[in-house]
């Protein structure tokens, strides 16, 4: 059995003002495995960009439980959650989110530079060029983002994803803000990490991108949808949900 | 149209107020009081350097000074022999069209109820038209009451008018008497008289008497007083440089014989010249202001600087608050000038109220000006909340207004505007260049350091000054006393008797411990003080020690709280002989004993002490020649020094006279007891009738008035700190909010890719603080220029009060540095607090 990368048993989110509540989140439970490609989708407000959030700690959840590699990460104050979003997550962002005051290099060494343990500088550099040529950017290292196209900006942001050698890359429409060429070639790019054994989990709404994932998620009314179009209640076992996959997985 | 226009301002005001209250109150307030202080100074200064005096053909009018010196060295800076001035007054000179004498003087009033004391001006009857004085009732003086007449007429202020005569039109005619003489009131000066202060600083005159009737006595060629003015008006295109050589020519072939034969015996004046000039009425009456005014102008402009660098960051972190309005607008169609026009608007609706408050402030800023809280200032009478004031006012509101409008429009970046509507909002439009904004920052911490380093120097001068032990006995009693008519009908030794006679009744009357009688005190009712006068080791006058003067009895050196360190005060035998010796201070007698042991002196060689016995010691029994003296006196003692306010220096010889006239009783009682001017006018009246009080304070009363000029400065530079660190505040603040807000998407970015708080915080801290660096770093080279332009010789006013101490400095820096570490947090906070998520989807952080 693979191993159980993220676990989500009951997760809500509520947006309350002075006025109303609304409900983002309404119990979901998901388990990722280490090598899975899990896709998000649905229609807009559904809930998507909200459970990338929880997912990658960038938020918290109302209620629930959700661990990481088998720790609770719910309740976790916002120093722990960066420590952990530092060394488990990589965030792959539709408008790429590279600062534009450093440089290609720096861009991608950043997490390695948050690390509790400082890295060696040998290292770092080691593993920063490595990620870059993984994405085929090596030549690129001295320039600003701002000197590049969309298409090589998002393949930096995947380097940057990257050398931080997360359990969880979450990613978040990587396409969204590239043509159709650029976003094939990183849709490959990904596919191709999911085929080295990178966890993904993908929020889009291409359908064609979608259909790309091991695992493919309905997201509708802050609920995940059964392959028929009804709601996925508090599944008993997210193990046995995870055993026979296919239910809810493309041909 | 218009009233369209209106209505959009008014809804625009209230929207404005209501929405954004503290917003709007902020820039009322730090708009308001920063020009209210910037229109008073300016106005002030305007009044002193630019405003035509109040008077025709201003310029025109001269003041004769003079200078003496001795082969060709300068002794006295002012200097003019009282008879040159009244030979000058007597002849005719083709390039004047008129001149005045005129002299000031107290005394009291005799028939009045209450004796009260009066500031008299005595004058010839050109000065009240040369000025163009307005009358209220009556007439300026004739000719036939000019010099020599001998006949004793009175022109009333409007106030003494009002006061004494409660406006009774009835007043001409009726007289006044001083030292026995009875003046007849001719006139009565109108409200609106501006007087030119010509002798003392914040001098008024009550009422103006006849010249023939002043108070200095007999002039002679050996007398000169800062209080004896000799004025022309010359005749239009006459050259004023011309007129002060003839008259120092002239000088030379009438009267240089006749002054140096009398003045052959006087070991001060013998061998000495006069040198005439001519000095502009307006630079008389400005006097030494300008260092105040100036000071204060560049105070407001520090202060208004710090103050706009606010502005401008508060508007600008408004508009990114305004973002998304500022889209839809776009999106409209606004362009760059509707945007302007918006912003102009918005931006005038706030200077109504900020005019408002600044004129008020301008206003509390003349009336405290007026009531002296900033010493003695020229022309403070004519200043006011006039057309002046508020043109400029509003002049500045408007320019103000318009480059803040023009310049925030000229920050939106309208192609990102545009396309932020297409986006969700992430980064913003409003885009500052990181330059601009380290720089907005800099000046806001050099302002604020400069401002902080400056007042904290001239507080902790002020509090010294404070907080100095003076040395005076505060417990005791200054009584002025005015002599009436015996000055003309009595012997001076009579006088002296009749003042001695005087000090014993006092002390009778008023069961005093002590009453001593003497001349001014050291400090007393007479603010602008006497200048120093000298003391010689030699018998010709050589290497002269700067030195105060006073005289007085034994009770009345013990009385000012002066202790004698050793030797012997006066006996009563030399008091009453007025014998040749003298009682010298402590620093005196160490300067002089320094110049015995460095050979300065030679003629009291023999005296020089090389046993290392204390210094003071050695000076007993050696002779001093006083200025002017050609025999020496004693010392026959050493006293405590006075450290006063005012007096550069505790250097003073005290000798036993008895003054002949004006003298002062100082009244030491017991404790918890007290002594009224009435009291002290009984006790005279048993003496003399004509003896009467005409100033009765405590001493502390008067110390207290000489160090008012240091009470208001620490009061004025606390504040000024506080403001100005309160602005700098808001400022910074302002600007790393708005640094914040336009990182806040970058730094959820470093968030989310595991950036801990304190990586942020150390992130915003260090790129906060790089202006201040920069600050530290313009201060220490502008600081720096200062010390090397000094170096070559030149000099400025201000740079002695900024010699930066390094204490203040630190605790400047300290001070910024605390504020801006505690700005930083202040504003991470909300953003380290909260989800992550909520600053990448663009909420605002505030």
């Amino acid at each position: 059995m693979r191993e159980q990368k993220i676990n989500m048993q009951g997760i809500t989110k509520v947006y309350a003002t002075d006025e109303m509540e609304t409900h983002a989140l309404r119990g979901i439970d998901l388990a990722i495995y280490a090598g899975d490609f899990v896709s998000i989708c649905g229609p807009s407000g559904c809930g998507k960009s909200t459970l990338l959030s929880l997912l990658g700690l960038l938020d918290m959840p109302s209620g629930g439980s959700y661990q990481i590699e088998g720790k609770e990460v719910s309740g976790l104050s916002l120093s722990e959650a960066a420590y952990i979003r530092n060394e488990k997550i990589g965030f792959i962002f539709q408008s790429f989110n590279l600062i534009d005051e450093l440089t290609v290099f720096d861009n991608v060494a950043l997490p390695l530079r948050y690390r509790r343990q400082a890295v060696p500088k040998a290292e770092l550099e080691a593993r920063v060029m490595a990620c870059l040529k993984t994405v085929d950017m090596t030549h690129r290292a001295g320039h600003r983002p701002n000197q590049l196209s969309g298409g090589q900006q998002q393949r930096i942001a995947i380097a940057r994803a990257l050398v931080g050698s997360p359990a969880l890359l979450l990613v978040d429409e990587p396409t969204g803000n590239l043509d159709s060429r650029n976003g094939d070639a990183v849709m490959d790019m990904l596919c191709e990490l999911n085929n080295n054994g990178t966890t993904l989990c993908m929020v889009t709404h291409d359908p064609r991108f979608a259909d790309m994932a091991s695992r493919k998620l309905h997201l509708l009314d802050g609920r995940i949808l059964d392959a028929d179009g009804t709601p996925l209640l508090q599944q008993a076992s997210v193990d046995q949900q995870h055993a026979a996959p296919l239910r809810q997985v493309a041909p | 149209m218009l009233r369209f226009s209106l209505h959009c301002l008014f809804q625009t005001a209230s929207l404005l107020l209501r929405r954004q209250q503290l917003y709007a109150l902020t820039i009322i307030l730090t708009l308001g009081l920063t020009l209210g202080a910037l229109v008073a100074t300016f106005n002030l200064n305007y009044q002193l350097f630019m405003a035509p005096l109040p008077y025709p053909d201003a310029e025109r009018l001269q003041l004769v000074r003079g200078s003496q010196w001795q082969q060709d060295k300068q002794v006295a800076a002012e200097w003019l022999p009282a008879q040159g001035q009244l030979d000058v007054y007597r002849k005719n000179w083709p390039e004047v069209d008129s001149k005045a004498l005129h002299n000031i003087g107290i005394d009291v009033a005799q028939n009045l109820p209450g004796n009260p004391s009066f500031n008299i001006g005595y004058i010839t009857p050109e000065y009240l038209p040369m000025f163009d004085a307005p009358l209220a009732l009556g007439r300026h003086f004739s000719q036939k009451e000019g010099l020599d007449s001998q006949v004793p007429v009175a022109v009333l202020s409007y106030q003494v008018w009002q006061q004494h005569f409660a406006g009774d039109p009835a007043v001409l005619g009726k007289t006044l008497q001083f030292r026995g003489v009875s003046f007849s009131v001719v006139g009565v000066l109108a409200e609106r008289f501006v007087e030119p202060v010509l002798a003392a600083p914040g001098w008024s005159t009550d009422l103006w008497l006849s010249y023939d009737f002043n108070d200095v006595g007999t002039l002679n060629w050996s007398f000169s007083s800062n209080q004896i003015h000799l004025l022309l008006k010359l005749k239009a295109g006459a050259n004023p440089q011309q007129l002060a050589q003839r008259l120092a020519h002239s000088f030379e072939q009438w009267a240089a014989p006749e002054f140096a034969a009398a003045n052959q015996s006087n070991a001060f004046l013998k061998n000495s010249t006069v040198r005439w000039r001519l000095e502009p009425v307006r630079s008389r009456i400005l006097g030494d202001a300008a260092g105040l005014s100036l000071s204060l102008l560049a105070g407001s402009l520090l202060l208004c600087a710090i103050a706009i660098a606010n502005i401008a960051n508060l508007v600008l972190g408004r508009a990114m608050a305004q973002q998304r309005s500022l889209t839809i607008r776009i999106a409209l169609g606004a362009r760059a000038s509707h945007l302007f026009r918006q912003y102009l608007l918005e931006f005038s609706v706030l200077a109504i109220p900020a005019l408002l408050l600044c004129l008020s402030v301008a206003e509390a800023c003349y009336q405290s000006l007026q009531a002296g809280y900033a010493g003695p200032l020229p022309r403070l009478q004519e200043l006011g909340s006039g057309t002046l004031s508020v043109l400029f006012a509003i002049a500045l509101l408007l320019v103000l207004c318009l480059t803040l409008a023009l310049w925030l429009t000229r920050q939106l970046n309208y192609r990102q505007l545009q396309q932020s509507l297409q986006q969700s909002g992430k980064g913003s439009a409003v885009q500052v260049s990181g330059r601009t904004r380290q720089l907005l920052l800099m000046s806001q911490t050099l302002f604020c350091l400069v401002t902080l380093i400056y007042c904290s120097q001239i507080f902790v001068q002020a509090l010294a000054k404070l907080r100095q032990p003076s040395g005076l006995d505060l417990q005791t009693y200054q009584v002025a006393l005015t002599q009436g008519s015996l000055l003309a009908s009595s012997q001076n030794e009579e006088r002296r008797q009749l003042f001695v006679q005087a000090a014993e009744a006092v002390k009778a009357q008023s069961n005093a411990q002590l009453v001593g009688v003497g001349g001014y005190p050291p400090i007393s009712f007479w603010q602008a003080g006497f200048p120093m006068s000298s003391v010689s080791q030699h018998a010709d006058q050589s290497a002269p020690a700067p030195t105060y003067r006073y005289n007085g009895d034994a009770a009345y050196l013990t009385a000012l709280g002066l202790t004698l360190k050793s030797g012997e005060t006066f006996s009563r035998q030399q008091i009453q002989n007025q014998e040749s010796v003298v009682l010298i201070s402590q620093s005196l007698a160490r300067k002089l004993a320094a110049n015995i042991s460095t050979g300065v002196s030679t003629g009291v060689s023999a005296g020089v002490d090389t046993t290392g016995n204390d210094p003071i010691r050695t000076m007993l029994d050696k002779p001093l020649y006083l200025r002017g003296a050609t025999s020496p006196s004693r010392i026959i003692g050493v006293v405590s020094d006075l450290i006063l306010p005012g007096h550069a220096d505790s250097a003073a010889v005290y000798t036993p006279a008895t003054p002949t006239a004006f003298p002062h009783l100082l009244v030491r009682l017991p404790d918890g007891q007290s002594l009224s001017r009435e009291l002290v006018n009984q006790a005279l009246a048993q003496v003399h009738p004509q003896l009467k009080v005409f100033r009765f304070h405590s001493s502390a009363e008067i110390f207290a008035s000489h160090t008012q000029d240091a009470k208001v400065a620490t009061v004025v530079t606390a504040g000024l700190s506080l403001l100005a660190l309160a602005l700098a505040g808001l400022g910074i603040f302002a600007v790393i909010r708005t640094q914040i807000q336009l990182r806040q998407y970058e730094l959820a970015v470093r968030q989310s890719l595991g950036a801990r708080p304190q990586h942020l915080l150390q992130l915003t801290l260090l790129d906060s603080l790089k202006p201040l660096l920069w600050a530290v770093l313009v201060l220490t080279v502008g600081y720096s220029a200062l010390q090397l332009s000094l170096n070559f010789g030149w000099s400025f006013d201000f740079a002695g009060q900024l010699q930066i101490a390094p204490l203040n400095a630190i605790l400047a820096l300290s001070t910024v540095l605390l504020l801006t570490t505690l700005i930083v947090v202040g504003c991470m906070r909300p953003l380290l607090t909260r989800p992550v998520v909520h600053a990448l989807r663009g909420t605002t952080t505030q």
